[in-house]
């Protein structure tokens, strides 16, 4: 069985700096039949938006912030399928939950509605396409509820547009964005981009790998070498790609010890110095691969 | 002078119409087992791989420029090694196969059986079977020319069966 990892790139340099640039989408909840919001800032697939609820209409959710107890984003593409970070009905997960702005006013954040939903742009634009919409008119759904919505403790369903991702370069690129362990995938490195100024000075890099390995109902974390042995293994060094570019290219499964049945679910991946393993991209800017 | 050109278009414009449209054009008879035996045939012998590119589904699909949607691997691993034999029996059907991918990587994880095409005439398809036929995969064909396939692994989720990237070989004629 083929499992397909897919990349999220996580640098926090570049969501630090993106968030600063946040594009905000304000929409009056209400109840009774779904609405529409299409005159919405415009923000794209990929991007970080975020979302500032007016629940004054919608009494039961006051009731709510009345008895003190806070108001969560319960978000999905209609035609398509749920977020996977909504928790249950009755349990909504506490990564949805919003900040209240002012009385009545909640916010959350999304980095982007790529990764809140888990989904692909095609995803997308099919589900638009399913509900009678041409392919690039996609839609974001959601509702504001109570943490437990049972008896309808929930706003109407909401949708708001959002254009298609936006390719810009970046400091770290896997290619392709979607793979499975025995693909070959490349990385890409621009220094350019780097922040960290040590690194950014250096002219040869290394690549540090872990991989979290599905053994059986547990997971395990497996690594090619340490972080401190990364520069003495040439099959880890990357390439000169022209200009400030360098890339590593690989397949995964071959850097891994994987016993028969065993699937890497995950790969984190670091870039850093021959010499000096202190000197690296930062664990905080790892991608991360995800089965699906 | 015009005037005298004028009569000679007059006078000849009935005679060329009447001599073409005397002129019965006939067509053969289609014949389709001719044109089956045609086309396997083409696929008949030793191919190795000359190049090999993949593809990002998510960045075709995203709409991305068309530098980010695609890279060369050939000499990223030993793709090169990469052999198949087509083998048709005296009536031109498909009969075995040989996979030898050397230590280039086998994305169809096949070495040898029986091989198929969906359609011999317009072929989109061709499916290779291990020997006990419990197992097979596919190439989806982009191109059959007589001394030149361009050929492509389709890599798909195992819950969706979404295809989230491909690899499209060119093979030459051994």
């Amino acid at each position: 069985m083929k499992k397909i990892i897919v990349t999220t790139l996580l640098f926090f340099v570049f969501a630090l700096s993106a968030y600063a640039q946040i594009k905000v989408v304000n929409v009056s909840a209400g109840t009774g039949s779904a609405a529409y919001f299409g005159n919405v800032t415009s923000f794209s697939f990929s991007e970080p938006v975020k979302l500032i609820v007016d629940i004054s209409g919608v009494p039961v959710l006051v009731a709510e912030e009345n008895a003190n107890r806070k108001i969560y984003l319960w978000g999905f593409i209609q035609g398509c399928c749920g977020s996977g970070r909504n928790g249950d009905w009755t349990n909504s997960n506490e990564a949805n939950v919003m900040t209240k702005e002012a009385t009545n006013k909640w916010s959350i954040t999304l980095p982007s509605v790529k990764e809140f939903m888990q989904a692909s742009y095609k995803q997308a634009k099919d589900a638009a396409v399913s509900s009678n919409r041409p392919a690039n008119e996609t839609r974001f759904g959601f509702l504001v509820k109570g943490k437990d919505g049972t008896g309808d403790i929930k706003s109407q369903d909401m949708e708001i547009p959002f254009t298609g991702p936006v390719f810009s370069p970046s400091v770290f690129t896997a290619f392709p964005a979607n793979f499975a362990q025995g693909d070959v995938v490349t990385f890409t490195f621009d220094k350019n981009l780097e922040n960290n100024a040590a690194l950014k000075a250096l002219n040869e890099f290394y690549i540090y790998m872990e991989a979290d390995v599905k053994v059986g109902a547990n997971t395990t974390v497996r690594i090619p070498v340490t972080a401190a042995n990364v520069g003495n293994t040439p099959s880890l060094k990357m390439t000169e790609a022209g200009g400030t570019k360098f890339t590593f290219v690989g397949i995964p499964s071959r850097y891994f010890t994987l016993a028969a049945g065993e699937t890497i679910t995950e790969i984190r991946v670091v870039i850093q110095s021959r010499t000096d393993a202190n000197v690296n991209s930062g664990i905080k800017k790892n991608p991360v691969f995800i089965a699906k | 002078m015009k005037k005298y050109q004028m009569y000679w278009v007059l006078l000849l414009a009935p005679l060329l119409l009447t001599t073409f449209s005397s002129c019965k054009r006939t067509y053969p008879e289609l014949d389709t087992d001719n044109l089956l035996s045609i086309k396997t045939n083409y696929l008949k012998g030793n191919w190795v791989v000359s190049k090999v590119v993949q593809y990002d589904q998510e960045a075709i699909d995203n709409g991305f420029p068309v530098d980010v949607q695609s890279k060369d691997i050939t000499t990223t691993y030993p793709f090169t090694d990469y052999k198949v034999t087509f083998n048709l029996d005296d009536a031109g059907k498909p009969t075995n196969y040989t996979i030898t991918p050397g230590a280039s990587p086998n994305y169809l994880s096949l070495n040898s059986g029986s091989w198929a095409v969906d359609n011999p005439v317009a072929t989109t398809k061709i499916t290779f079977f291990d020997n006990n036929i419990t197992n097979n995969a596919s190439f989806v064909v982009k191109t059959i020319e007589k001394d030149k396939l361009v050929l492509r692994v389709e890599r798909r989720g195992s819950t969706d069966n979404t295809l989230f990237l491909f690899y499209e070989y060119t093979f030459v004629r051994q």
